[in-house]
Formats: C-alpha cells, sequence, structure tokens
C-alpha cells in the first residue's frame, strides 16, 4: 500500500479529501506506516514515484502536502538508520537523493505548498523547504525544527543549504544550533513558514490562503521574504565575506563555549551554512551530504543516537514493565520542603499536577515556598510563561503542618531526613490515613526500599523513586521496587516520573541504588589521586575537559561532604574494602567543611566565585606531583566501569543501554561518549582489566569482577554491536 | 450542614496582602479547605462568593475561585454583593439553595482586598478621551488636548466612595456617629468597648488560628502570612482617649480605634445536604437553621442587627435568651452598644418585630473571641468570617445554637441562626 496518496480535490475537509475529477487542487497526503510518519526510505521512494504522477494532472492550481495523522505532519528521518550508518559513500547517496527529491518539489509545474499540523522535526522540515510555500497550523502539538545537531549530525536532506538560503546565514544558524523546536506562530515570525493559521478549521482557511498565494503568484510571499532581509546590516552580515566570517566566528565562539569542541556537528553546520550562502546551490547541498557522510559513520553521532534511543525506549516504557496510570486530576502530597521536596513540588504544579507541600516545620515550609516560586518565577523571567500561566501553576500549590488530604491524594511522595527510623515512622503515620489506590512513594538515596516498608499495612504501595539533585534539571529518575512492592504501584510511579517529564529507570533495591553506586568509586578515586600530591583543581580541570559536566571535587561540593560520607558509610557497610570511606573526607566532615552550603569543602565559595581550599595542603602530607590527563581519567573512571560491570552482573539494572542511560541523565556523563560502558567499550576492555588489575596487585582493595575479566578475556564488549 | 471552613489570615489593607486579588485570596483557603475534608470534589455543586468591590479585570471572581482551585469546570460559580454582609448572602444562598434541592454540595464564602480598590478617575476625563480619539485631524486633536481640565484628573478614592451611603452622602462613620448622639453612648464607652474587643481576640488567638490556613504571597511565596494582623496585645485605653474623631472633628465620638480596621481576606465554608455529608462520612460543625434580612433607616443602618435578629428568631421558637452565643459585626463600637440599648427599648424592640423586648445580649455570650475592630472588615469576606468563627465555637461547646448577625450599609441587617454539632 502506497504511503502518500495523491489526491485530485476542489474542497479539504477531512484528513482525507474527497476526490473529485475536475477539482483544482492536488492533495499529496502523507499517511506512512510508522505512527509518526517518519521519513524512511520507503517512504522516500514512494514520495518519488508520486511525485511522477503529477504532472499527469492539467487544471491543476496547486500541490498541497499535509499529513493524515493529527498532531503528526513529518517526525523527521529514520533514527535507527541514521544510527547504523557505516558507509560515507551510502550516507551520501541517500542525502543526494533525498535533497534532489525534495529539491523537484519546488520545481514541479503547479507550485507546492506544505500545511503543517502537528511535529515538523528534521526531515520533515527539509522536505517543507523544499517546497514552494509553507502553512503552519497553530495547534499546541506543532512544532517546527531542525533537531539534527542533537543526534550528532547536521539536516543533511538539503535542510542546511535550503535554510540557508531561505533566512540567511544568521537566521539559519539561529534554528539550526540551538535545535529548538518552536510552535506556529514563532516560526511564522521567523520566517521558516509563510503564514499560520488557527487551528480551528485550518484547512478551509488553509485553502483560501492558498487560494490567495496561487492567485497573485506567490508577490506576497516573496515580498514578505525579501522585506525580512533588508537592510545594510542584513546585506552586510549575509552577503559580504566579512560580515559572514563576523557571523561564523561569533557563532562558534558560542558553540564552542558549551561543547568545549567535543561536538563536531555544529561546527560542521556552521561551515556548510556558510558555504550555502554564497557558492551555487549544487556545491553547496554536495558539502552538506558529505558533512552528514562524515558525522555519521563518526562515534560522536552513534553514541548520541545510542542514547536517544534507550531514552526513547524508557519514555515510551520498556517492554515488561508494568503498566500504571498516575490518576489525575488527584493532588500529590509532598511530605518534606527541602531541595528534594521543593523541587519535586515544582515540577508537579508546573505539569498540571495539583500538590499539597507539607512539612513538621514551618521554617522549612517557608524556605520550600520561597525556592518553588523563586524557580517558577523565573521560567516567567525567561518568559517560557506568561503571568497568567505562572498564577495558573501557582494555584495548584497548598501548604501546611498539617497532615491532610491524603484520603483523595493520588500519591504521596516522601522527602524527609534521610534516615530509616524517620522514614519508618512517617511511613507508618501515613498508612491509615493514605486513600486505597495511592501509592507512597520514597525519595531515598541510600536506603533499603525494602526496609523502609517491612510490616506495614501499606506495604506492596510504597516505591522507591530516587530523583537527582537539582531536580528541575535533572532528567533522571530511579525508580525502586522493594521486596513487597507490588507491579501496579511501580506502573503508577513510573507514569508519574514520566508526567513529571522524567525518564524512569527500574533500579534493583540494593546499596546505592545504581548512579551513587557508581559515582562513588570515581568520587573515591578523586580523593585518593589527591592524597597522591596531585592538585584538585587539575583533576577538576581534566575531568571538565573530558566533557564531565563538573570536575569530582567540585560535585562534592554540591551534593555535600556529609552525605557524600554518609553514602559511602553504606557502600562500605555492603561491599566490603573496595568501597571503603576516603580517609580525606572524613577529617573535613569532622572540621565542619561540608562543601557549598556551609561556604567551604575542596573550595572556598563566597558568593557565586569559588577558589581551591588552601587550608587542605596540611591534610595531604604528600609531595606535589602530576600525571598525564589520559591517566587521570582512567584513575578516575575504571574503578567505576569495574562498579558497572558489578551492577551488571548483579542485575541491579536490565541492560547495559539503560545502565549509560542513567548516568547520563542522572550525572551529565558526556552523552557524545554514550555512557561509561560504551566508552569503555571504545576504549577496550582489556586495557581497562589490565590497569584495575596492576592496581589491585599495587595495593588497591578493588580487583576487577569476573564479567570484566570474561569480557576482557574475548575480547568483547558490555554493548553487543548489532 | 456546615461541614467545615477556612479563612485566610486578615491583615490590614496596604500590607502584606495588599498585591493579592480577590480571587487569589479566596482560591488560597479554598484549597486549604478542599485538602481538609477527604471528599471528591468534583462532588460540589456549586460556588458562590460574597464580594463587594469585584475587580475591573475580574468581572466574576467566583469563577476564577472555582477553576483555580480545581473544581470541575463543569461546577457552576456566582458572585453575589449585599454591601457588608455579601459573604454571608453567599452563604443564606447556599443554604436556600441546598433546602430547595437544587444543590447538594456548596462552596460559599466572601472575599475582599479592600487594598485593591481602584481609584477613580472623573467620568468627564473618559469622555474627553473617547472625543479625542474621534479627532479627524490636527485642529480637533488640538482642541480636544485643550478640553482637558485639571479637574478631570482629580481621582476619587474608590474605598471612600464604597463606604458612603448612596442615599445621603453620609459616610459610614457618620451614621455610627449620629447612633451615639441618640443613644447617648460616650467616648469612654466606645474605647472601653474596643479594648474589650483587642483583649479578647488576643487571648483567644490560638482558637482563632485554627480556622486560618497560611497564605503564601505570590508570585514569589517568599513571604507567608500565618495570623491576623490586627489585635494589638499592647492596646491602652489612655492611647485611645487621645485619638481624634475621624468623621466629626469637631463634637464627635466615633475614632479609627473604637471602628472596625480596613483589611484584606477571605472566608470559605463547605456547606451539605446532611444526608450527602452522611454517605460521604464527614463530620459536620454546624447546622444552619434560618437566616433573613430586613431592611431599616440608612441613616440607622448600624441598628440593622436588631431587626435582622427579630426576624431571623420568628421563623423559629427560640427566644434571644435561648441563643448561646453571638457573634454581632463591630462595624463600630458605637453602632454595637447602640444594638445593645436598643434591645434593651421597648419601643425599638416592638417595632423590630420583637413580641417581647429581649434585653441585651449578655457579655459572655457576645463576640466572645473579639470582633472586628481588633480582627478588621473586610466587607465580603466578614459575613462567612462570622459563621464560622461561631460554629467553630458551637461546635467546641458541644452544641447550642448561635446567631451571626451584622449591620448592613444602605441600612439593612442580616442574620443568621445556627445550631452546633457536638463531634
Amino acid at each position: 500500500m502506497s504511503q502518500w496518496k495523491l489526491i485530485r480535490s476542489s474542497s479539504w475537509e477531512g484528513p482525507i479529501p474527497q476526490a473529485d475529477p475536475a477539482g483544482r487542487w492536488l492533495h499529496l497526503v502523507i499517511d506512512a506506516e510508522s505512527s509518526a510518519n517518519v521519513l524512511s526510505a520507503a517512504v522516500l521512494e514512494d514520495l518519488d514515484k508520486q511525485l511522477d504522477r503529477v504532472s499527469e494532472f492539467s487544471n491543476v492550481d496547486a500541490l498541497i502536502i499535509s499529513s493524515a495523522k493529527n498532531g503528526h505532519f513529518i517526525a523527521g528521518a529514520d533514527v535507527n538508520a541514521i544510527g547504523s550508518a557505516d558507509n560515507v559513500d551510502h550516507v551520501i547517496e541517500a542525502c543526494r537523493s533525498a535533497q534532489d527529491l525534495f529539491g523537484r518539489l519546488s520545481n514541479l509545474s503547479i507550485p507546492s505548498i506544505a500545511v503543517i499540523q502537528g511535529t515538523c522535526l528534521g526531515g520533515g522540515l527539509e522536505l517543507s523547504l523544499g517546497c514552494t510555500a509553507r502553512i503552519a497550523v497553530q495547534d499546541p502539538r506543532t512544532r517546527i525544527g531542525l533537531p539534527e545537531v542533537n543526534l550528532g549530525i547536521i539536516p543533511g536532506f538539503g535542510g542546511t543549504v535550503r535554510m540557508t538560503r531561505l533566512l540567511g546565514l544568521r537566521g539559519a544558524l539561529g534554528w539550526i544550533l540551538p535545535a529548538s523546536r518552536l510552535p506556529a506562530q514563532i516560526a511564522h515570525r521567523k520566517g521558516v513558514v509563510d503564514a499560520s493559521v488557527p487551528v480551528e478549521g485550518f484547512r478551509a482557511l488553509s485553502l483560501q490562503m492558498i487560494e490567495a498565494m496561487v492567485s497573485d503568484g506567490f508577490r506576497k510571499v516573496n515580498a514578505a521574504r525579501k522585506k525580512r532581509r533588508k537592510g545594510w546590516i542584513s546585506y552586510f552580515l549575509d552577503e559580504t565575506s566579512v560580515g559572514r566570517t563576523i557571523v561564523c566566528r561569533q557563532a562558534l565562539k558560542t558553540v564552542r563555549a558549551r561543547t568545549l569542541g567535543l561536538m563536531p556537528a555544529p561546527e560542521r553546520a556552521i561551515e556548510v551554512a556558510r558555504l550555502s550562502a554564497h557558492r551555487p546551490e549544487k556545491e553547496a547541498l554536495l558539502e552538506e551530504a558529505r558533512a552528514v557522510s562524515r558525522l555519521a559513520t563518526g562515534p560522536v553521532c552513534r553514541n548520541l543516537v545510542a542514547i536517544f534511543q534507550d531514552s526513547e525506549r524508557v519514555r515510551r516504557g520498556v517492554s515488561g514493565q508494568p503498566d500504571g496510570v498516575w490518576p489525575e486530576p488527584r493532588t500529590l502530597v509532598v511530605l518534606g520542603a527541602g531541595v528534594m521536596g521543593s523541587g519535586v513540588a515544582t515540577m508537579a504544579i508546573e505539569k498540571s499536577i495539583p500538590t499539597r507541600l507539607r512539612d513538621i516545620s514551618e521554617e522549612a515550609i517557608d524556605q520550600g515556598l520561597k525556592k518553588i516560586g523563586k524557580a517558577i518565577d523565573t521560567r516567567r523571567k525567561k518568559r517560557r510563561i506568561t503571568t497568567y500561566q505562572q498564577a495558573e501553576i501557582l494555584s495548584r500549590l497548598s501548604h501546611g503542618k498539617e497532615l491532610v488530604g491524603l484520603e483523595r491524594c493520588g500519591g504521596v511522595l516522601e522527602a524527609v531526613v534521610e534516615r530509616l527510623d524517620v522514614k519508618r515512622s512517617v511511613l507508618a503515620e501515613i498508612a491509615p490515613l493514605l486513600a486505597q489506590d495511592a501509592i507512597f512513594a520514597t525519595n531515598t538515596s541510600a536506603l533499603s526500599v525494602t526496609a523502609i516498608q517491612k510490616d506495614s499495612p501499606v506495604a506492596d504501595r510504597v516505591v522507591g523513586l530516587h530523583f537527582f539533585n537539582p531536580v528541575p534539571k535533572m532528567p533522571l529518575v530511579e525508580v525502586i521496587p522493594g521486596e513487597f512492592t507490588a507491579p501496579e504501584a511501580v506502573g503508577i510511579a513510573l507514569s508519574l516520573a514520566r508526567k513529571l517529564g522524567k525518564y524512569p529507570v527500574i533500579v534493583k533495591d540494593s546499596p546505592g541504588f545504581l548512579v551513587n553506586r557508581l559515582l562513588l568509586p570515581y568520587l573515591d578515586a578523586a580523593s585518593r589521586l589527591l592524597l597522591k600530591g596531585l592538585s584538585g583543581s587539575h583533576i577538576d580541570q581534566v575531568a571538565r575537559t573530558y566533557g564531565l559536566p563538573m570536575g569530582p571535587f567540585r560535585l562534592m561540593d554540591e551534593v555535600g561532604l556529609d552525605i557524600g560520607v554518609e553514602v559511602q558509610e553504606t557502600l562500605h557497610c555492603a561491599f566490603g574494602d573496595r568501597a571503603a570511606s576516603s580517609p580525606i573526607l572524613m577529617k573535613m566532615v569532622e572540621k565542619g567543611w561540608l562543601g557549598k552550603k556551609s561556604g567551604i569543602g575542596f573550595y572556598q565559595h563566597s558568593g557565586n566565585s569559588s577558589t581551591w581550599n588552601r587550608d587542605l595542603e596540611p591534610m595531604v602530607q604528600a609531595t606535589a606531583s602530576t600525571l598525564p590527563a589520559t591517566q587521570i581519567i582512567s584513575s578516575l573512571l575504571d574503578p567505576m566501569i569495574d562498579e558497572a560491570a558489578r551492577c551488571l552482573e548483579e542485575e541491579v539494572v536490565a541492560d547495559a543501554g539503560l545502565l549509560d542511560l542513567a548516568m547520563v541523565m542522572g550525572t551529565g556523563y558526556p552523552p557524545h561518549l554514550g555512557g561509561p560502558l560504551r566508552a569503555a567499550d571504545a576504549e577496550g576492555l582489556p586495557a581497562i582489566e589490565e590497569r584495575l588489575r596492576a592496581a589491585h596487585e599495587n595495593g588497591a582493595a578493588r580487583s576487577p569482577c569476573k564479567l570484566l575479566v570474561d569480557l576482557a578475556l574475548i575480547n568483547g564488549r558490555f554493548h553487543s554491536r548489532t | 450542614m456546615i461541614v467545615d471552613g477556612a479563612r485566610t489570615p486578615f491583615v490590614r489593607a496596604g500590607e502584606d496582602l495588599r498585591d493579592i486579588p480577590v480571587d487569589e485570596l479566596a482560591r488560597s483557603c479554598t484549597r486549604s479547605l478542599l485538602d481538609r475534608v477527604p471528599f471528591d470534589s468534583s462532588l460540589v455543586d456549586e460556588l458562590i462568593l460574597g464580594c463587594v468591590a469585584q475587580p475591573p479585570n475580574c468581572a466574576n471572581p467566583a469563577r476564577a475561585v472555582a477553576l483555580r482551585s480545581g473544581l470541575h469546570e463543569r461546577t457552576p460559580a456566582q458572585t453575589v454583593s449585599r454591601n457588608c454582609a455579601s459573604g454571608m448572602q453567599a452563604i443564606s444562598d447556599a443554604y436556600d439553595r441546598i433546602r430547595v434541592g437544587a444543590s447538594d454540595v456548596v462552596l460559599a464564602g466572601g472575599a475582599e482586598s479592600m487594598s485593591q480598590i481602584p481609584i477613580l478617575f472623573p467620568l468627564s476625563f473618559g469622555f474627553k478621551l473617547s472625543s479625542l480619539s474621534r479627532a479627524r485631524n490636527f485642529a480637533e486633536k488640538l482642541a480636544g488636548i485643550f478640553h482637558f481640565k485639571l479637574a478631570d484628573l482629580k481621582p476619587r478614592i474608590g474605598l471612600l466612595e464604597g463606604l458612603r451611603d448612596p442615599f445621603s452622602g453620609e459616610l459610614m462613620g457618620d451614621t455610627a456617629e449620629r447612633l451615639a448622639r441618640e443613644w447617648g453612648i460616650t467616648r469612654e464607652d466606645q474605647d472601653l468597648y474596643a479594648l474589650e474587643s483587642h483583649r479578647k481576640a488576643v487571648a483567644a488567638a490560638k482558637t482563632l488560628n485554627r480556622e486560618i490556613s497560611a497564605l503564601a504571597v505570590p508570585p514569589l511565596l517568599d513571604r507567608v502570612v500565618r495570623t491576623d494582623v490586627g489585635p494589638r496585645p499592647g492596646a491602652k485605653l489612655e492611647k485611645m482617649a487621645r485619638m481624634k474623631p475621624y468623621f466629626d472633628r469637631k463634637m464627635g465620638s466615633v475614632t479609627i480605634a473604637n471602628s472596625c480596621g480596613i483589611t484584606d481576606g477571605a472566608a470559605m465554608l463547605l456547606l451539605m445536604e446532611s444526608s450527602q455529608a452522611v454517605s460521604l462520612g464527614l463530620q459536620p460543625i454546624a447546622r444552619i437553621v434560618g437566616s433573613a434580612f430586613v431592611g431599616c433607616d440608612p441613616l440607622r443602618m448600624g441598628l440593622g442587627p436588631v431587626h435582622a435578629i427579630a426576624a431571623v428568631l420568628r421563623d423559629s421558637d427560640l427566644v434571644l435568651g435561648d441563643i448561646d452565643r453571638v457573634e454581632l459585626n463591630e462595624a463600630f463600637s458605637a453602632q454595637v452598644i447602640g444594638c445593645q440599648r436598643a434591645l434593651e427599648n421597648d419601643r425599638y424592640c416592638s417595632d423590630a418585630g420583637f413580641s417581647k423586648t429581649p434585653g441585651a445580649i449578655d457579655a459572655d455570650r457576645l463576640n466572645v473571641m473579639g470582633g472586628a475592630i481588633a480582627l478588621g472588615h473586610p466587607v465580603g469576606a466578614t459575613g462567612a468570617r462570622l459563621i464560622l468563627t461561631l460554629a467553630r465555637q458551637l461546635h467546641d461547646a458541644g452544641g447550642g445554637h448561635g446567631i451571626a448577625t451584622m449591620c448592613i450599609g444602605g441600612g439593612q441587617g442580616g442574620a443568621v441562626l445556627i445550631e452546633g454539632i457536638s463531634s
């Protein structure tokens, strides 16, 4: 069956127009096999065939391209195909043929107009850019953008070139580099689409608009495009070589500041866009295809695509996971108004969940409310929300010391102090009041969920939901079923996490769960390097250059050293010597150096600036020494990889893909490396195993685990390549 | 049945709550009330809000309250006004709606932001502005501009205009002065009464706090108000005596200290048909027995409660002596004392419709937790606050009857008779 329908019609009422052999419009409607109209090779091939047929129709005025699916125009190219690209020539060929195909749209005997309702991303927008004109529907689901750089490539179906020719160099880079997905009106304001129409009755409105465009020969559309690029500043920046150099330099500077030069795609995008601004289209398109072929076959793109695929898997639900639906519009009761509690409450009210913030202390409530108010006001200041929306979001919040609202709530999120007895007594207090079907989610970072829920009358509804700090920024949530947790509760917890905009990963109820368990060996390794006399700020710098969002010492200061020690104690008890606490941490905590919250830790914090804490030197008692950066990185990361292998062995997490995703989403591990296990695969496991063994022989408590040794022996990988 | 109620703290106008619009005041206590009562809020059949100064940018604040409190969009909402008794009107309406079987569950109460009552420009300013906008050429525009006079910009304080009797042009305080003169109420009587109001409110602060749901000031939520700002623990008679009369500067006796405060606040109650409350397993705190509104002389509007009490008792088989608690709104000391004196006066009482002169209300039954002189009088909210305070008192006392009554600007009295239900 054809995935495109070519219909001659005189009207346009439903998704599929009524055929009329005498009609003046030719509708080309996509209704692909995939739910979001993905441009697979078959879909493109079919489009080619349908375009061949266009010349068969005479006396038609325009070709109207639309989607039969409500809420999806075209979601983009086939991500799986991008991720598995390995032959440069094949990629060039695929890009060239798609470029030519979309180019045909503006060289037909009749003008072509895309009517965009719903997601129009990547390849979908590139197809639209090939058309004579574009109309966007002001549907809240309409999102228009070129997110390719997020996957480590650049728009390669002619998007980079055609966008530059449409908007000029500055305008095009403004779309391609931030990879944003914008609604219809903004796309119209920025000139990517030529008109936007209200969603109600958009088909009739679009026909009216198309009729107007066709009748004046697109004169008004072209005049509006020209007007947008009028003025001598535009002329200077887009049409002169000096101007283009300035624009590209500035763009490159902004990009490098963000990516530290680790991401090649945005830099290629700048080069190709610059070329498209002044060279013939043919040459620019060829260069675009070449750039994509090199990027798509490179490791960065492969890793980014893999992480994206895993994140989609988690967002949609890993197969075999329990189903469940958060019971809207019921309230979420957040117990504990600390950093975590208020963070979750902020997310909840923003995502339309009525929320009650409860704490036993009025001061804590005041502080929590202040954080929420500030966070939401920042969104308004950034113009993400209007003042009306701000008032609406805040109106979902109630607060107080009283333990009320539990009988009708959808669930409770407990974020009180990290002590087993406190958490158990809170649960005991809540249990008799809790609604029959409400879950009790406990935000614990190291306590055993089983220990918390044991003997509770509502044990089956207790589930661990471990958020990461800062809650609004960290996309990961560890979902931890305890021994007595019912699958239904896990299902609801997963649904709640997704509703909050998070990526939930199910993790076994074992000490430190997943992310903290993997972070600690890394932090511990950093302290040990410090004790060997290496400079702490240098170690942090090396970690930053590797791509981590912050170095180990800065991270410890951020989290709080006392919390670090606490978690390490838990892990030490569970895993023995290989997780022994670092002596320097203990000493610092004894001194009251707790990190950012006490103003001093590894760094001395004052206001927004911080300097390395010089008073640490007497504690180190070692002569200053240095190591090459690669050795520092491997000393930091090898223990983490060993611990990750142990987690796979013990089935703490279902597979290596989820483990890598969790580290990227929960700690900001550089996504272009694909997570710690993919990075280890790339480096080669034998080398890592060798180093760990050598370190063990030199006195380190950790020896490589069985899985790592076995894989190293056969030169295997954590991720089997498909 | 009154299932439960909640209110915001009452705060002097221009202070902590001044930036909060009236619908947000009511929204905040409605959410807390809904949190507190374990039932499905989609069962609420309607919301009625009393409000005098309805904001120009929110023509029906009740609807905003309903939507922002998370009620179902099908739940209708209306705003009602009977001047100072608007909140009482809302509850009386809710009672009627339930009684005739039109609704089973109603949220009713009142709210007022006296801080946000607008300042008005004279209408002549608006007329001139609109004729200027119609000017077609430069000459006409220039002429239009020269039409403006400084007097067109003279602002009128909306708050004061609202407190003016529209028939006689007298301020409410002037009517209180009249009562003081007619009934021979001295300045000292008034100051003593006011002092007592503060003393009782301070002593009852803990009980009053149970009605209050804390309010975080949007949009930054950086301040949380938890208690009434009004009762003065350090109120002194000598200090009060030194204040100048506000309304009649030369001969008067009514001062700011012996009148109610200008205040922001809201109070909401949840009312249910009794079988509905039973089937939901809820424990109501009180039952409404009857309500009455009666007109009286606008120039002596302060005596409205006398007429209203007579009317509300007439339909029951109770006399004033059977009533355990009376919450009589303290608009002015002179007005409360005036009511007490009128209740002792045979002629006035028979005119008002009493079959037998009831005599003044015992001090230990009248406003035992203080009143508007200490707490303030956010006009639309006070009626609901009186009923809430009364219902809770009777509930705590394990039953008995009570009347909440108030005088109404323009010459009316309102009263609601309730019976407490012990837990």
